[in-house]
């Protein structure tokens, strides 16, 4: 594998290359996205800060609002194979001069990027907005950004450790929609969405230390409120993230339906 | 180097019931400017699709200047995909440099110079663009490389009558001079009757004559003679 190819083939599946499909909607339809969007994220932050001003948040759940990352990754990566077919440039693409798994890979770790500039930029984000209401009110202190910054990076520790198993499903199920092995991906989804749901059981199996109640501020705050077993855990799914990089990089090589 | 850029034997891809390549068995020379002539769904996009690797025969045997296709036979072949577009926030120059990144023989130079003759603003972007500057670009694309074959799909379909000609214009004026093998697959033979010096018919997934373009004519009159004569069913469609 050439690096300096590798490297020009992740950066540019880390751009954001546009839509047909998005861009055909009208103006004005794009303009009303906008608007929702933003009036959702004031509705979010004019709630908590009402509450906060009531002394009635307990602020460490702010976090429950970014519960839908990991469905979040998922969809970023399916989209970002699925774009390929809508913007009818899985031609090019294709027939690059480059084997199948390179081509891949370089869409999962563009992903992965995309999703670590994602949290990274939610944490700073809500950090600096919880850290604005501990100077303007009394109610919260600077140890209670604190507890609210280390709850924070024991979650999104746990969403960037199982994103690259994740992404990696997402891959799959955009080649799978685009191979002769189609008819499985209904069943395929539901194992998927499923398969997901479980990293909401991790707070609170025996891999986790009552990370919930850390977030629901009846615990206090700690360290990486997880056991052993939630390194060896995400050890096994990168694992298998390559096995899953490589069966998609098999699909697309041999079994495409065109 | 071998006298014939692609061979086929008996190469049969099916989709369901439909035979989209029905036993083609095939040979083009290289060094020549290829039409691959025949009504829409003839078989031409799949062939071109195995020819690059995309598709992989459900039996027969297949070969690009010797080799079975691969990724690595695609170092050697300009592909100009069927109905394919380009990624809408790219400026015409990201697609030049997208081109001169990852093609291997790709000259931006040349690209350039291509980009100025066909009158294409280098900082509009794609997604702004009409389908006949988009086509432009992707055929700049490919006839930036220096490789052995160059491949396109279709290059015609879907464009204004202006930017075909312009296109038309760029091909005659790029390939007469050059020693490439060109395939150029068309369902609309009109623009593009004196482009091809051999010609390959198909029909049904199968190559029904093959040939020198001036032997056809010999034969049948001109190209468009030939598709009245050969395809008198899907022609009065």
């Amino acid at each position: 594998m050439d690096s300096a190819i590798f490297r020009n083939l992740v950066r540019h599946e880390f751009k954001f290359k546009g839509s047909y499909k998005k861009s055909s909607r009208s103006q004005a339809a794009g303009k009303w996205w906008l608007a929702y969007s933003l009036l959702i994220l004031l509705m979010l932050t004019g709630t908590a800060t009402y509450y906060a001003m009531h002394n009635e948040l307990q602020i460490n759940s702010i976090w429950f609002v970014t519960m839908g990352f990991p469905y979040m990754v998922f969809f970023l990566s399916y989209g970002c194979m699925k774009r390929e077919w809508e913007n009818e440039t899985y031609g090019w693409w294709l027939t690059m001069p480059y084997p199948r798994l390179e081509l891949v890979s370089a869409k999962w770790l563009g992903s992965y990027l995309k999703v670590w500039v994602g949290i990274i930029a939610v944490f700073f984000a809500t950090s600096a907005y919880v850290l604005i209401l501990s100077m303007v009110l009394p109610f919260y202190t600077l140890e209670s950004v604190g507890s609210f910054m280390i709850t924070g990076i024991n979650w999104l520790t746990l969403v960037a450790g199982l994103s690259p198993i994740i992404i990696a499903l997402g891959l799959l199920a955009s080649a799978v929609q685009s191979s002769v092995y189609r008819p499985i991906s209904p069943i395929m989804w539901i194992v998927f969405m499923g398969g997901i749901a479980m990293i909401f059981q991790i707070p609170d199996s025996a891999i986790s230390v009552n990370m919930m109640q850390q977030g629901t501020g009846h615990l206090k705050a700690e360290w990486f409120p997880y056991s052993w077993e939630l390194p060896l855990f995400m050890l096994l799914s990168w694992i298998l993230t390559y096995a899953l990089l490589r069966l998609t990089a098999y699909l697309l090589e041999k079994k495409l339906d065109l | 180097m071998t006298s014939n850029i692609v061979e086929c034997h008996q190469v049969t891809k099916s989709y369901g019931k439909k035979k989209a390549l029905n036993e083609l068995t095939l040979s083009i020379p290289s060094g020549r400017i290829t039409g691959i002539l025949g009504p829409n769904g003839c078989g031409k996009s799949t062939f071109f699709r195995t020819l690059t690797g995309m598709v992989r025969p459900d039996s027969g045997r297949i070969e690009v200047a010797g080799k079975a296709p691969s990724w690595q036979t695609n170092q050697d072949i300009a592909y100009l995909p069927d109905r394919a577009r380009w990624y809408p926030n790219h400026t015409a120059r990201m697609a030049l440099e997208w081109g001169n990144s990852f093609l291997p023989g790709f000259s931006l130079e040349r690209a350039l110079q291509l980009a100025d003759y066909m009158d294409i603003d280098l900082d509009m972007r794609v997604g702004g663009m009409s389908r006949g500057q988009e086509a432009r670009i992707m055929l700049i694309l490919c006839l930036a490389r220096d490789v052995q074959m160059i491949v396109l799909d279709e290059p015609f379909t879907g464009i204004d009558v202006i930017s075909r000609e312009a296109i038309v214009a760029s091909l005659i004026d790029y390939l007469e001079e050059s020693e490439q093998s060109v395939l150029i697959s068309t369902h609309d033979i009109q623009e593009v009757e004196g482009l091809f010096d051999y010609s390959v018919m198909m029909k049904d997934g199968q190559a029904i004559w093959s040939g020198s373009t001036d032997d056809l004519r010999v034969e049948y009159g001109s190209l468009r003679d030939v598709f009245r004569k050969m395809y008198m069913k899907e022609w009065n469609k």
